[in-house]
């Protein structure tokens, strides 16, 4: 897995650019991250160093080479393993699988997924309610979301990009356009 | 001559003014019960129905009237069995069923008894099958004409009908009947002319006038109004012979009862007229009377009427055709919709069915099939699913051409068993429509203009014929557009490939604020038993697995989402029309 937070110097060196950029940065807000506890030591976490790269189109490098993180919120196994199967023989995704909305919930928060494939129909709620919820977290704003799901009907489909759903893709999907999808939301 | 037009005229509107105070021709209680407790059995009981058509006069009346719309004139009651939808005859029988229901429970007929008049019509009519089947091809009947052989089934129905106006008067107005005949009895007067004094008229003028509203063929209009006279002063004769020799028949005989006493003229003398022999003569006598038993009892004649088992069989019976309705509802609902006095009968059905079944739902069969729809649907994707994307994936790693496309061949079909589970359920469960004003030229013109381009290619032609000023209809455009594509569709494919014309066309009705939209296709038609399932899921005219069958049913569902109604006409050979009615904009 890889590393979650940064050191200023780490990511002075990741950016290719001077230590006292990152601090002066950091100071200034436009770098978010915390102070270690009991100290005076900056931590970036990697989503944060990822953003500021982004914003100030700095190469992503070795951060951009990384596994990204996909959390598969499913209830059905065998869609799980296929989904899993996809991802893992394409050899940059991580994957983590959970199956209900509630899990989910907990699960984002720790894992910081990059890419959440939600089926829409949870066995205890429905995935715009999970789309909403990752939706009001600012944490979260980056993480992509492409739901998936068998029976659903057009308007339901435009309430859910209207909750903050990134795609939807109608089961039987198919399992190029969805990595391929995956791909492009993620700028890979 | 002016003055007898004049009189002429007036005793018509007379007998009109007293047809339409009858309302829906009613036959016998217990033979309206036998037909409903046979229909609510089972509604395709068709041949069993027939027989007991073929024995009612009124039954058969009403068949051969609604047989009469159609273009090849004079229809026999089989040949109207054979082409007729069954639909058209079933409402024809129900409507006539429903009217005899006799909801008084001591409704007097006064001395008169109908059953007996029946079986004269019965026996009249089993005298002059059996006589005509005796000249054909036998001898030189004098009868109807020499280059014409009498037809059995035109005799039988000759000699059935040939009492209408007196059967409607006994039904009618059974007392003054009665008293008419008294009449003729104890005054030793003439039948008709009894008549005449009660009523102003006789039963042979009332029936050739009924006859004649009904639209029943003019060589039986002949017969019933004619039966009393001397054929042999006639110069067109038809079936008239045979039927007044059956009738005197009958009387000799004592079989049934029909008031005229009047036993001048002799069976035997006009059997030789019309070219029977004597020995004829004696076989008739001994089989009828037996052969009329047997109609008598399959008709239930003697049995006692019990109204209350009759509203019973209609409740059964609209509870079985609210369950078929997916096939039957809207043809029936549009075919009784057409018949001058539906409106009177659906009124009474609604009536019996909120009396006798109070807890009759329509629309639950709507929705269980919608539920069971969506519950196949959503179980069915996952597993689907998992099919097409292993698929996939094992087809990407496979380098054996021949196993790389069969892999896909596993991807596309369960693709595709995803999108009938998903068509059906649009089919049975429409989305909710967003109605709003629409102007619908544009989307017609546009599709008929595509579908234009289609039937080019096979030397057809599509011809788009709207009014000037198309008003604005309530509907959401979108539902509206898939329905006209898929019913243009069908047109398109209904032309099998043979040049054909598709005309599109359109009706505004301000006054019941609704357009009709027409698409009638030149092609091949659909038999009735086809036509019948046309709205029915998966039901596909075209072989297999060219179409799923859904196009209809889902353009049905969404016009009737959108509060509008659609039906169809097709004839195998001529073509199919389908209609839409769509509610317009109300300040359109």
């Amino acid at each position: 897995m890889a590393k979650q937070a940064y050191s200023t110097g780490e990511a002075a060196q990741i950016c290719g650019i001077s230590q006292q950029t990152i601090i002066r940065c950091f100071d200034r807000g436009q770098l978010k991250g915390f102070l270690v506890p009991g100290s005076k030591f900056r931590r970036i976490p990697r989503d944060s160093l990822i953003k500021f790269m982004k914003k100030n189109n700095i190469p992503l490098g070795q951060l951009g080479s990384a596994k990204r993180k996909v959390l598969i919120v499913e209830d059905d196994p065998e869609i799980v393993d296929l989904l899993t199967d996809m991802l893992t023989r394409d050899g940059r995704f991580e994957t983590k699988a959970t199956d209900s909305g509630y899990k989910a919930g907990l699960l984002t928060q720790k894992f910081r997924p990059d890419v959440l494939i939600l089926d829409y129909l949870l066995p205890d709620i429905n995935g715009n309610v999970v789309c909403k919820a990752v939706r009001n977290n600012p944490d979260l704003a980056d993480t992509k979301i492409i739901i998936v799901s068998g029976v659903i009907d057009k308007k339901q489909v435009k309430q859910l990009f209207a909750d903050g759903a990134d795609d939807f893709f109608q089961k039987p999907f198919d399992v190029d356009r969805l990595l391929d999808r995956i791909c492009v939301l993620l700028g890979m | 001559m002016a003055s007898d037009q004049d009189d002429i005229a007036s005793l018509d509107s007379r007998l009109d003014s007293f047809l339409d105070a009858l309302g829906p021709l009613s036959t016998i209680s217990a033979v309206a019960r036998l037909v409903l407790e046979l229909l609510a059995e089972d509604l395709n009981s068709t041949e069993k129905l027939k027989t007991i058509v073929r024995y009612d006069p009124i039954l058969t009346a009403a068949v051969l009237s609604a047989a009469a719309t159609h273009p090849e004139k004079s229809l026999t009651l089989d040949q109207a069995w054979q082409i007729l939808p069954s639909v058209q005859i079933l409402s024809a029988v129900l409507r006539t069923a429903v009217a005899s229901i006799d909801v008084q429970p001591h409704h007097q007929a006064g001395s008169l008894n109908r059953a007996e008049l029946w079986r004269h019509s019965l026996a009249v009519a089993l005298i002059s099958r059996a006589a005509a089947q005796r000249l054909t091809g036998e001898s030189e009947p004098l009868a109807p004409k020499p280059d014409q052989p009498p037809k059995p089934e035109r005799a039988y129905t000759a000699g059935l009908l040939h009492d209408l106006g007196k059967l409607v008067l006994s039904m009618a107005v059974p007392k003054s009947l009665s008293r008419a005949w008294q009449l003729a009895r104890t005054g030793g007067q003439d039948l008709l002319d009894a008549e005449r004094r009660v009523f102003d008229f006789d039963h042979t003028t009332l029936g050739r006038r009924l006859a004649r509203n009904l639209h029943l063929p003019a060589s039986l209009a002949k017969t019933i109004w004619l039966h009393h006279h001397p054929w042999q002063t006639l110069p067109e004769q038809s079936y008239l012979p045979l039927v007044i020799f059956a009738d005197t028949l009958a009387r000799q005989l004592a079989l049934g009862e029909s008031g005229n006493l009047d036993l001048s003229c002799d069976a035997a003398e006009l059997a030789d007229q019309i070219g029977l022999d004597s020995e004829c003569l004696t076989d008739l006598s001994r089989s009828i009377p037996q052969e009329l038993d047997d109609a008598v009892r399959a008709l239930a004649l003697d049995e006692p009427a019990e109204p209350q088992r009759s509203i019973q069989a209609l409740a059964r019976l609209l509870s079985r055709i609210t369950k078929l309705h997916a096939q039957l509802k809207d043809e029936l609902a549009q075919q009784l919709t057409q018949l001058a006095d539906a409106e009177k009968l659906s009124q009474r059905f609604a009536e019996i069915a909120r009396q006798a079944a109070p807890k009759l739902d329509r629309k639950t069969l709507d929705t269980e099939l919608a539920q069971v729809a969506a519950g196949a649907a959503h179980e069915l994707n996952n597993p689907l699913a998992v099919i097409a994307g292993r698929s996939q994936i094992l087809a990407k790693q496979e380098t054996d051409p021949r196993k790389k496309k069969t892999l896909e061949l596993i991807g596309s079909q369960a693709r595709q068993a995803s999108d009938i589970a998903a068509e059906l359920l649009t089919a049975v469960q429409p989305p909710v429509p967003s109605p709003k004003p629409t102007q619908l030229e544009p989307i017609i013109r546009r599709l008929c203009a595509a579908l234009a381009g289609k039937a080019q290619a096979g030397d057809s032609q599509v011809n788009c014929d709207l009014p000037s000023h198309l008003p604005p209809a309530f509907i959401d455009p979108e539902m509206f557009e898939q329905s006209l594509l898929e019913v243009l569709k069908n047109a398109l494919a209904a032309l099998a490939d043979r040049p054909g014309t598709i005309c599109v066309r359109c009706r505004v009705d301000e006054l019941q604020e609704k357009l009709t939209l027409e698409v009638a296709d030149s092609g091949i038609g659909m038999d009735p038993a086809v036509a019948r399932n046309a709205f029915v899921p998966f039901f596909s005219f075209a072989p297999a697995g060219r179409g799923r069958g859904l196009g209809l049913t889902r353009a049905k569902a969404f016009i009737e989402a959108n509060q509008g109604r659609l039906w169809l006409r097709s004839h195998p050979g001529q073509g199919t029309t389908v209609w839409m009615a769509l509610p317009l904009a109300k300040n359109g």
